[in-house]
């Protein structure tokens, strides 16, 4: 067959007229081939399948030289289970950071466009967090890697294979090994350990060394300490009724954080039973801390002195004291001034109900504390009974490797030495996250071979001689082990779309003639077969955990000295909960997530208490320089209420050179600032200095609040009771059913217009103010459902983010520097009388009969009037073209991101949350199909399945027997702006805080009662 | 800047009894014709440098007001300062703005015309055409201020074979109608009224090409009495018609606001207030642009310092009325014991966009107030720089009742701040393109004075005397 003389070409191969596309051509064209074609049709495997449906929808696009010609080919004969446009569902895992989840892909026509957690992992119990949640669009990202690298070229993989089998064949295997080092991510999956293993067994001078930036190295070696071995700590939250959290973050950066979350909103019930207590002392907001009943914002590297005033008082106060215990309340110094009376006082009501809750309490440190603050903490749960009820214990897996940042020293001073030829960097960024000190790029230019197999050509690939593409863990057969254990199967939800290798196939290429296939593999790990291996499959878990239970004893508590963190200013490091240690850095959906406390978008600060912020004259958005041992950074300050003082809080993760177009490339600034080069190695505290910069940047914050004026401020404070209805437990009457509901006096509501009746359903929402932990997964759930588009850093600015699910935080309280904190998920309440469809000139909105307010797309004209009338602003418009990125061919693979049953809505046109109306049409159709309703949870909306809370419930009003209805009905139940007559279909439950009687009261209690919202 | 004429009137003052004449300086018909007439056929006979530079600047902002709505066009909305909750922002002060400017053409056409107020006709002609220009700039922003502006047809009652038609319970639908219909019967007013006038000018006319033109727009008019007949009955009709139009345009524009439930919108106050207000902007501007043209073109003895002081008048109580209803305002949000409507008043007053507010007020409140004192009535650049004020003033207040409403409603957590753009100011800047390309070319080519009305008062003015000096 001839070159094609047409200059419009489909794809690359075609262009070349490539030897293998001139061969496909002939297949398609069937010809003396006719029945070898015909056995591979009838051969294709899921895989293949998926391999060629991915790649043709994702090349459809490279054709950008005039309008697309798309030619649509029906299958043959239809796949087994296959509906063409309708969803399938797949369970697989994800690998983050070393430890598993289980997720759930929602598949339409072989691309997965959704992920969901799964159920059935304990782990994760059906919820997911945001980085889950993102990890579909980074699959689909256009700036993944596609093909190797080597010198700055592409090149194709046979090549990287040919060079690396000689490699291996030339130096590596006569000399067994040595010269060769691994420098991996931390990975859980039994599949990789095993190759290691065989791998070390073939080769066993070379050695495999494993880094993560963000580690919980000082847990292990605090269990170390107070046990003699490793073993994993494991928090029954949900048994425990006093939950004092020391700078723990178990809420938002713990791997099992979603049980955590699960298990403590269902001791957050008031009405079913006793409700648990929290407290929290802690530097920077975390989860934990906006939860708290009680709050302390310390620096971290007081809380030691904390837990020793804890300690002291559970032994003045209530007799039980360790026996290492000599200090007295009085002789534990000083931590802050600021704090020190409230510290006191709260140390005391925490030993006191510790004491009174003997069993049933529960002490966490964080991964920021030092390994002899773990110890303690181990010790006073076990002086309080605690070990073994409320906090369980496991074998620690892959224990005995050094701490991350020593193990990678080692590597980089073996590498000095000359004594690596051969680096493999298996995943992750080392260059971009190693410590300071551990100069790891100027290492890899002394190393004669140096290979970086990951997802992105990063910083990293910019220093190794090769980069090999990976696979992303929906593109591979993976396994993983969830925090507990759990043995999670993860199968690929799509062929790799730029081809690549998974972990699997890589380590295999360094044994010799061994091409297993990594299902195989897998499977082969999971010790199951048969039945059992596809139930494995389709569960996503094997069944089986493979930590065993343990029941350390406790050595004699050691001297407890704990230090103070002392004058002058602290720097405290930490992941960032969007882009975690900056792996998500180039991704769109979470560089423009408001941070859960900041609410800002699209760049890292330094978190400044306010009376800091004071003494240094800065306010939020000034340049700031944080120096720590001689190295600084320009990074700019938020002034957040709530941070402890004289503490600067700083997140990983920003700052990224080599991330892609989002994050930051050659072309494209940074997002955010580089914290790395301040953190020296394994420390997440130190000593620092912070000095006002010149001049100030601009900040996407979606909400202000220290920067309101005072008018402004106490406008907030007036009506704050009125909007987030709370009380305190003691006051708390569950048998007073209207009692929040009409807190807001307001004469009879009359309608302009006849109102409607609705017959068949009528669905509803509820939103539960108590366990609403403003974690962020709904906004992001709800982006990847509804194809929301990002507008970028600018328009923010502008104030045009289009989240269809805003978390509106508030802050309340007199003290700026120790503020009570509450979130507020708004979505679209769908009034009955919605004042939006009132006022459209050209209805475009509209009420269904089930009482959704629709929005027609392609009936506005966009006057933005019913935006106007919305009194809980939960419109969104489109200014701009906000899907204008998807015009560069370039980007065409991030379409496939999309979800096909939601239109893409175009400028000039108004967008809301409908309630996830396309799920409910699915499911109306099923239900038609088999002539029943709709069952109670059987539709629900992407917020409500990802809530890790279960504070938000989507259902029926109209069925009185719905969760719904009957939350509705909760004593708790109250209508948002009720007394506008909007009739809301959403209702929050109210916040019910628990907080010990000897402590100050709630401190925004006075305000409810003397609110009144609309006379 | 005063005329003889005007010292004239200044200096009879004196004696409360005594009414200056609405024309002086001993005018006859003929001398009007030459007055009025002489301002076209001026540019005839020597064509004025000054006219040209200002015609020039005048549309070549226009062009810039096209080249920023082609752009708008292609880009989006996303040009302008609008945001979340700011939805609308500096095109509907705009809007709001210019349809006030267009209130006082029909005000003195047709309820000063049934009220008989002579002193109208010395300026009732400009009005009208100040309306008219007005009107179009207003109408120029709802159009493009929506998202798609290509469908904005929509939001007429057009026939369809989808059956599909606007919401007529959405007070946007009912500003389409108010104002199209406005603008409908203030043109027909105002070319209506140029008829007799045309045809005064068809009659003076030296070239083909000016006598046909002016003679097809005069529509065959000689000035027979039945012609003369038929006109004052449709003149009267059109007044009729067009009076209940002055009261109810501004108060539809104001439902746009009060129908909605933004606490600052939603208040009974303002369809009478923006009324109020439409008609002191709308004379406000009216005396900006008369004080300089009288002047440049000599007409001092038809609009005489006698009109300019009426106007000062009415600038004076509407604007008390507008004061009136800022305070009101606050009483009533007071009163209410809504907290959100009494933080949206506190809060323009007091908030971050308090700035705004005072500039309005010290404009349409304070510089009013001014008026009270003959002398400042009387001086002439006084006056002028006032009307400035008030004009910004009322642009201002607009942007008070808009942005600041919008940027704090009922929940904290979407509150925003609204900045413009450079786009927001070039629009702006275009609409007074738009409004002065037409106004010089009004100026050029038509009778700036409605001569036949004039005439009419003339004739009155010295039948009046000389029954007098017969007594005497």
């Amino acid at each position: 067959m001839q070159k094609s003389p047409n200059k419009h070409w489909r794809t690359l191969d075609e262009l070349n007229g490539s030897s293998e596309f001139q061969e496909q051509l002939s297949k398609e064209f069937l010809g003396e081939n006719f029945d070898a074609s015909i056995d591979e049709l009838d051969g294709v495997s899921r895989r293949r399948f998926l391999q060629v449906m991915g790649a043709s929808v994702a090349l459809a696009g490279a054709a950008s030289c005039r309008w697309e010609a798309e030619n649509i080919v029906p299958l043959a004969s239809r796949p087994a289970n296959r509906i063409p446009g309708k969803a399938q569902h797949y369970s697989s895992a994800l690998d983050f950071a070393g430890y598993g989840h289980g997720v759930v892909l929602t598949s339409y026509d072989g691309r997965p466009i959704k992920v969901e957690g799964n159920e059935l992992d304990p782990n994760s119990m059906g919820a997911t967090n945001v980085f889950a949640q993102a990890a579909i669009l980074e699959m689909y990202d256009p700036d993944r890697s596609r093909t190797p690298i080597h010198a700055g070229k592409e090149v194709s993989f046979d090549d990287f294979r040919t060079a690396f089998g000689g490699l291996l064949d030339s130096t590596v295997r006569p000399a067994a090994g040595r010269g060769l080092a691994i420098l991996s991510e931390a990975t859980s999956s039994p599949t990789v350990a095993m190759l290691r293993e065989r791998v070390l067994a073939e080769l066993p001078e070379a050695r495999f060394v494993e880094f993560e930036a963000v580690s919980r190295d000082n847990e292990i070696e605090g269990a170390r300490l107070a046990f003699g071995d490793a073993h994993r700590a494991h928090y029954k939250i949900g048994a425990a009724k006093v939950i004092v959290s020391l700078d723990a973050d178990l809420f938002s950066n713990h791997p099992a954080q979603l049980r955590h979350n699960r298990e403590w909103a269902a001791g957050r019930r008031p009405v079913q039973g006793e409700m648990s207590r929290m407290y929290v002392a802690e530097s920077r907001h975390t989860i934990d801390g906006g939860m708290a009943d009680h709050r302390i914002p310390m620096r971290s590297g007081d809380v030691g002195a904390f837990l020793a005033l804890i300690e002291a008082s559970l032994a003045k106060d209530h007799n039980m004291a360790l026996a290492s215990n000599g200090v007295t309340m009085d002789a534990v110094p000083a931590a802050h001034a600021a704090t020190d009376g409230k510290a006191r006082s709260m140390a005391k009501a925490i030993a006191a109900d510790l004491a009174s809750h003997t069993g049933r309490g529960l002490l966490v440190a964080g991964p920021n504390q030092p390994a002899e603050v773990h110890e303690r903490v181990h010790q006073i749960n076990g002086l309080l009974g605690n070990l073994g009820r409320t906090v369980i214990f496991t074998n620690e897996p892959n224990a005995a490797r050094p701490r991350h940042e020593a193990g990678l020293k080692a590597l980089v001073q073996a590498i000095n030495e000359g004594r690596i030829t051969t680096l493999v960097v298996m995943g992750g960024n080392p260059v971009y996250t190693a410590p300071a000190g551990v100069d790891l790029a100027a290492a890899l230019a002394k190393v004669e071979h140096t290979v970086h197999f990951s997802e992105y050509a990063d910083e990293t690939a910019a220093h190794c001689g090769w980069h090999v593409p990976r696979a992303h863990a929906f593109e591979a057969w993976t396994d993983a082990l969830g925090w507990d254990g759990t043995h999670l199967i993860g199968q690929p939800g799509i062929a790799p779309i730029w081809g690549a290798l998974s972990t699997i196939e890589f380590l295999q290429l360094m044994l010799p003639a061994n091409e297993a296939k990594p299902m195989d593999l897998v499977a082969k790990v999971s010790g199951v077969t048969g039945k059992t291996w596809q139930k494995a499959v389709h569960d996503g878990m094997t069944g089986t955990k493979q930590l065993t239970a343990t029941t350390p004893r406790l050595n004699a508590p050691k001297a407890f000295n704990p230090s103070v963190a002392g004058e002058g200013m602290e720097v405290t490091f930490a992941p960032d909960t969007k882009v975690w240690d900056g792996r998500f850095a180039n991704s769109a959906w979470l560089q423009e997530l408001p941070e859960f406390m900041s609410k800002l978008t699209w760049d890292n600060v330094a978190m400044l208490a306010p009376a800091t912020a004071d003494k240094l004259g800065a306010t939020t958005g000034d340049w700031i320089k944080v120096t720590v041992d001689g190295e600084s950074v320009d990074i700019p300050a938020y002034v957040m209420p709530g941070q402890a003082q004289d503490s600067v809080a700083l997140a990983f993760g920003y700052g990224r050179t080599q991330a892609g177009v989002v994050g930051g490339n050659a072309e494209v600034d940074s997002v955010g600032v580089n914290v790395y080069p301040l953190r020296k190695a394994g420390v997440h505290q130190s000593k620092g200095e912070v000095q006002k910069g010149q001049g100030s940047f601009p900040l996407a914050i979606t909400q202000t609040h220290h920067l309101m004026d005072a008018r402004g401020m106490s406008g907030v404070k007036e009506r704050l009771g009125s909007l987030i209805r709370e009380e305190g437990l003691e006051d708390f009457d569950p048998a007073d059913k209207h009692h929040f509901r009409h807190q807001v006096h307001h004469p009879e509501l009359l309608s302009l217009w006849e109102e409607r009746s609705h017959d068949g359903y009528a669905w509803g929402m509820s939103i539960d103010l108590n366990v609403c932990m403003g974690c962020n997964a709904c906004v992001i759930a709800c982006q990847s459902e509804n194809n929301i588009p990002v507008v970028g850093k600018e328009q923010v600015i502008n104030g045009r983010e289009m989240h269809w699910m805003r978390l509106d935080r508030y802050f309340a309280g007199d003290d700026a520097n120790d503020p009570q904190i509450a979130t507020q998920p708004v979505n679209c309440q769908q009034c009955e009388n919605a004042p939006c469809e009132q006022v459209c000139p050209v209805a475009a909105t509209m009420h269904t009969d089930e009482g959704l307010n629709d929005m027609v797309y392609n009936r506005c004209v966009g006057t933005r009037y019913c935006a106007n009338n919305c009194p809980y602003k939960v419109r969104h418009f489109n200014y701009l073209n906000f899907h204008k990125e998807f015009k560069d061919p370039n980007n065409e693979v991030a379409k496939l991101a999309l979800n096909p049953e939601v239109t893409v809505r175009s400028r000039g046109v108004m967008e809301k949350c409908t309630y996830c109306v396309q799920r409910i049409s699915e499911k109306r159709i099923t239900a038609k199909n088999e002539g029943r309703k709709i069952r109670d949870g059987e539709v629900t909306t992407a917020c409500a399945q990802v809530c890790p809370t279960n504070a938000i419930v989507f259902g029926d009003k109209a069925d009185p027997e719905s969760r719904v209805s009957k939350l509705h009905e909760d004593a708790r139940a109250y209508e948002l702006l009720a007394e506008l007559n909007t009739k809301p279909r959403n209702n929050f439950l109210a916040k019910i805080r628990n907080p010990h009687p000897d402590l100050a009261p709630v401190a925004s209690a006075d305000d409810h009662n003397s609110s009144n919202g609309g006379h | 800047m005063s005329s003889p004429y005007d010292i004239q009137v200044i200096q009879a003052e004196e004696d409360p009894t005594f009414r200056p004449d609405l024309v002086m300086g001993g005018a006859t018909f003929a001398s009007i014709d030459d007055a009025v007439a002489g301002v076209a056929e001026g540019f005839l006979k020597k064509p004025s440098l000054a006219w040209y530079a200002m015609f020039g600047l005048a549309i070549s902002i226009l062009g810039m007001l096209g080249a920023v709505v082609a752009y708008l066009l292609f880009t989006g909305v996303g040009i302008w300062g609008n945001q979340s909750p700011v939805f609308w922002g500096w095109p509907i002060v705009n809007f709001v703005f210019w349809v006030g400017i267009a209130h006082a053409g029909t005000l003195i056409s047709a309820i000063l015309f049934l009220l008989k107020q002579d002193w109208r006709t010395g300026i009732n002609r400009f009005a009208e055409a100040m309306t008219i220009f007005a009107v179009c700039c207003a109408g120029l922003f709802p159009a493009i201020h929506v998202g798609r502006v290509w469908l904005v047809y929509w939001l007429f009652p057009i026939p369809n074979q989808m059956t599909l038609w606007p919401q007529f319970r959405s007070p946007l639908l009912w500003d389409v109608f108010a104002v199209s219909t406005y603008a409908t019967v203030s043109l027909l007013f105002w070319y209506m009224g140029l008829i007799p006038d045309l045809a005064t000018f068809r009659d003076r006319s030296r070239t083909k090409l000016r006598k046909f033109l002016y003679g097809a727009f005069a529509m065959g008019w000689t000035g027979s009495s039945r012609h003369w007949h038929r006109y004052e009955k449709a003149y009267l009709i059109l007044a009729g018609l067009a009076t209940p139009l002055v009261l109810s345009v501004h108060t539809v524009v104001s439902f746009d606001f009060a129908v909605s439930q933004l606490p600052g919108w939603h208040t009974t106050i303002f369809p009478p207030y923006f009324v109020a207000g439409a008609i002191f902007s709308g004379f406000a501007m009216v005396l900006t642009l008369m004080i300089p043209v009288r002047s440049i073109f000599n007409l001092q003895h038809i609009v005489t310092m006698r009109h300019l002081e009426v106007m000062c008048k009415i600038i004076l109580a509407t604007g008390s009325m507008v004061g009136y209803a800022y305070a009101l305002e606050f009483f009533i949000a007071w009163y209410s014991g809504n907290p959100y409507e009494r933080f949206a008043f506190t809060n323009r007053a007091f908030g971050p966009y308090a700035w705004a507010y005072w500039i309005m007020v010290s404009c349409n409140v304070i510089s009013p107030q001014l008026f009270w004192f003959k002398k400042i009535r009387q001086n002439i650049a006084l006056i002028w720089i006032i009307t400035i004020f008030v004009n910004i003033g009322m642009w201002f207040e607009r942007f008070v009742i808009t942005i600041t409403s919008l940027s704090r409603d009922f929940l904290p957590g979407s509150w925003g701040y609204f900045s413009p753009t450079l786009f927001d100011g070039l629009t702006l800047l275009g609409s007074f393109g738009l409004f002065f390309t037409l106004f010089l070319l009004f100026v050029r080519f038509l009778p700036i004075i409605a001569i036949s009305e004039v005439k009419s008062i003339l004739h009155k003015q010295n039948h009046t005397k000389a029954n007098h000096g017969g007594h005497h």
